[in-house]
């Protein structure tokens, strides 16, 4: 799937803008602060509903005016689908969403098309907390799958109940025997969390492998770490594997007063030559392998949706070397289209791609990028 | 600033105690009772002085009741060997509605809430458990209406494990499509419950 054609208003900074988008590679340039980040964003909401960065959607709404609307027209190997979004943000928020005219439900509008946003926040993904690392995972199964997202929900809910009986059973034996039936629901509830991520983490391995060959010419590898040690592939072998864990931490959660194992631990590990990326890799390569996992994201999504997303590159450019830029700008040439930002027109020479002048709340097409 | 007089102060904040009544509806619901009248004021103070003295909980099943054991505990034309477990007295009357059920009920006033401190010792599961071993061979079924959030599983599964063993049939409501539900409009964790809980025609 591809932007053929988009209209903002009020949306942001953005009191109206119309813009057609070539197919391929385009760069959006302009000094800080004129509204690059938000076209993207703009890109990014109309695919999902929901922004990178923004909170809350009354935040997306330009000051003062409560309400903002997008439009857009798609094209995917010769069909057309155009997608309508009008939201109010005040009271609360109401949306009305269209698809070739037709109003649709917001599950109908989100399992149209992926996104992928690159934002230079992603580093964090490989030098941050677990948590993040996890939140990676969660949010490309969200997207493929809302029984996920809300199993999810409910896990970390049943995990939030489960520490406060663990708090309290310290001191009253009572509670014990609630934990026990807390006990199931985090095991029912766990399991199909932990297959999920298995399962994607499988499929990523590979993409991010080939992506980082690629970009940076070396072997990294990327491996779920479980709180529950190794298990396979199997639903009733993960939950067998998740109760006994739970069984030999019994006394340890009791004085700490917190659930030990489970999805919400495990973590993400990426390495490099056996090394971990977080704490061995450069600069450079940790930017490397970021944008591998942001690229083996698409892939995961592409499959699920069975069409290519696209992919936006928020800033993350202008941070690369000129090779590194020409790689990443050829990985287009598998047919994604990518909407980058930067502050400066790049110097260096490389594949083709359309270039666009942002300032003053308007972005003009300022022909095309040189190369080669 | 003038205050209210100090009855009416009170009033409001008797009021303002009640479930779903904020400061605003408390002060119109003051200065309507205030304004209405002495005999309508009667009327109300009548009718709370009777529930104070007449309602009371059933000690069979804890529901609600002027008379005990309750009408439902004492009318032998209903089927004492089921038993159906819900949360609220107000989950009596909505299965009662049905019409189709003829069992017994135990009200839980409550589930466990481990996030509110609500354990099992707070709810009426000992109640519950005295009815089932008492009667070994009259009560046949037990069935969980419990509500399908998660405090109404977790204790569920509770109850579930504490009755498997005193040789008595477990039962939990079903849950999955709404009667008149549209296939394609049902959200996926609905539909992913009902066809895990598909029964046979």
């Amino acid at each position: 799937m591809r932007f053929a054609y988009v209209v903002l208003r009020d949306f942001r900074n953005y009191p109206y803008l119309e813009l057609d988008i070539p197919p391929g590679a385009s760069l959006f340039v302009g000094p800080n602060a004129q509204g690059k980040t938000n076209l993207l964003e703009a890109c990014y909401y109309i695919s999902s509903l929901s922004s990178p960065r923004a909170e809350r959607e009354s935040d997306l709404a330009r000051w003062g005016t409560g309400c903002f609307s997008l439009a857009a027209r798609l094209e995917d190997l010769g069909s057309v689908t155009t997608v309508k979004i009008d939201t109010a943000v005040t009271p609360s928020v109401r949306r009305k969403l269209r698809i070739n005219d037709r109003r649709v439900t917001r599950r109908e509008l989100v399992a149209l098309f992926p996104c992928v946003y690159f934002s230079p926040d992603d580093l964090y993904i490989v030098k941050g907390s677990s948590a993040l690392r996890r939140k990676f995972l969660d949010s490309i199964l969200s997207r493929q799958d809302s029984v996920y997202a809300k199993t999810l929900q409910r896990y970390n809910d049943t995990v939030a109940r489960r520490n406060t009986a663990l708090k309290k059973a310290g001191a009253d034996s009572s509670w014990k025997s609630t934990l026990e039936s807390l006990d199931e629901l985090l095991v029912n509830l766990g399991s199909p969390l932990l297959y999920r991520r298995l399962g994607l983490v499988e499929e990523l391995s590979g993409y991010t492998q080939s992506t980082y060959k690629f970009i940076a010419n070396g072997n990294c590898a990327v491996a779920y770490t479980s709180t529950l040690g190794e298990t396979a592939l199997d639903l009733d072998e993960i939950k067998a594997a998740f109760r006994q864990r739970l069984r030999e931490l019994g006394r340890e959660e009791l004085a700490r007063g917190v659930t030990l194992a489970g999805p919400h631990r495990d973590d993400l590990s990426v390495s490099l030559n056996g090394k971990s990326f977080r704490y061995f890799g450069s600069q450079g390569q940790q930017r490397s392998v970021m944008l591998a996992l942001k690229m083996a994201e698409a892939r995961c999504l592409q499959r699920s949706f069975g069409t290519k997303p696209v992919l936006l590159l928020d800033d993350v450019f202008s941070e690369l070397d000129s090779e590194k830029k020409s790689k990443v700008l050829s990985l287009c040439d598998f047919g994604f289209q990518v909407l980058m930002t930067s502050t400066e027109l790049p110097k260096h020479t490389g594949p083709r791609f359309s270039l666009f002048r942002v300032e003053n709340n308007a972005a003009m097409p300022w022909g095309v990028g040189n190369q080669s | 600033m003038q205050n209210y007089p100090k009855a009416i102060a009170d009033l409001i904040d008797e009021l303002r105690k009640l479930p779903g009544i904020g400061p605003k509806t408390a002060q119109r619901l003051a200065f309507h009772l205030v304004v209405s009248g002495k005999s309508s004021i009667d009327m109300l103070i009548d009718s709370l002085a009777e529930v104070r003295d007449t309602i009371g909980y059933c000690s069979v099943c804890g529901n609600l009741t002027d008379i005990d054991p309750c009408g439902i505990c004492q009318d032998p034309k209903r089927d004492a060997s089921t038993i159906c477990v819900v949360g609220y007295p107000k989950d009596v009357l909505a299965i009662e509605r049905v019409g189709g059920y003829k069992g017994m009920f135990h009200v839980l006033h409550g589930y466990i809430e481990p996030l509110k401190g609500v354990g099992p010792d707070d709810i009426r599961v000992k109640e519950l458990l005295a009815r089932v071993k008492d009667n070994p061979n009259k009560v046949k079924e037990v069935i969980l209406a419990t509500n399908p959030d998660l405090d109404g599983e977790t204790t569920a599964l509770y109850l579930a494990r504490l009755l498997k063993p005193l040789s008595v049939k477990v039962t939990r409501l079903a849950r999955g499509l709404p009667f008149g539900a549209d296939l394609d409009y049902a959200d996926e964790v609905t539909l992913a419950r009902a066809l895990e809980g598909r029964s046979e025609v």
